[in-house]
């Protein structure tokens, strides 16, 4: 299969990059303007960017769930590539989440940490993918895809306990409904289209070092089939 | 106020971080 980058793969990176960071900087400037809320005061603006970091999160292990069943369904490396490159994105995604949600909750709950269903699960979710990360770097045999896959595929299943965990266990702070204010919800839908337009333009490119990876390994394959033709000749 | 400020900040970083590392592995990866 041919590892090189397609022209119109640079060209819509290009397009998501401006429009994610256009959009970003406009869910900034929308959340610096938006009103206070009366009881936690300007802390609760961390909401703009933790929400949308959290379903980035879940979106982008989705992803490479999905990726790693159509790897083992078609052993095509395109496949493995856009996993393993979500995976990294959304645990980027992940560890904003990670250190957000602390500093929303010292002053939300006067408590950096507290072994809530959701923070519990979250953090087991984190561990999880650092570990998919570790063991696939650890790999550089044949099997190294198949692992990864197998891998990505186990641990979606902590993603639905992550998303239900308020609804299943007793005692989460996490609010179960949230009322807001006409301009806070526009200010948080941005932000999540622009999360989302961010975590496409980061996929795309992060996938370039995996094309850049394939080519390599084939061009080391094709130079050392031509030197063992020679020997044999 | 001062959480919230340090909370963009951070996320504002990772970013620029990995955006600093995925191209240093790009340009590894070319040669160059």
């Amino acid at each position: 299969m041919n590892a090189t980058i397609p022209g119109w793969w640079n060209g819509l990176g290009k397009a998501l990059w401006l429009a994610a960071l256009a959009l970003v900087a406009t869910s900034f400037w929308l959340a610096a303007g938006a009103p206070i809320e009366v009881q936690m005061g300007p802390v609760q603006k961390i909401v703009y960017v933790h929400v949308p970091s959290a379903i980035a999160t879940l979106v982008a292990f989705g992803v490479t769930f999905a990726a790693s069943i159509a790897y083992l369904a078609t052993k095509d490396w395109r496949w493995d590539g856009v996993a393993a490159s979500s995976c990294e994105v959304g645990m980027v995604f992940a560890t904003v989440v990670m250190i957000t949600g602390p500093l929303w909750a010292r002053s939300a709950w006067n408590t950096w940490w507290t072994w809530e269903p959701r923070l519990t699960t979250f953090l087991i979710l984190w561990i999880l993918y650092a570990g998919y990360h570790v063991v696939r770097a650890s790999l550089r045999s044949e099997s190294r895809r198949t692992i990864s896959s197998v891998m990505g595929i186990v641990f979606f299943i902590n993603l639905p306990i992550v998303w239900k965990s308020i609804e299943w266990w007793r005692g989460s702070l996490h609010p179960k409904n949230v009322t807001m204010v006409p301009e806070m919800r526009v200010t948080l839908l941005i932000g999540m289209a622009a999360w989302m337009l961010f975590y496409g333009a980061a996929l795309l490119q992060r996938m370039r070092i995996e094309w850049r990876a394939e080519a390599l390994a084939q061009s080391d394959e094709g130079a050392l089939a031509g030197s063992e033709g020679r020997v044999r000749g | 106020m001062t959480y919230a400020i340090i909370s963009y900040i951070v996320c504002v970083a990772l970013w620029i971080g990995w955006a600093f590392v995925t191209a240093s592995r790009e340009r590894k990866l070319r040669g160059e």
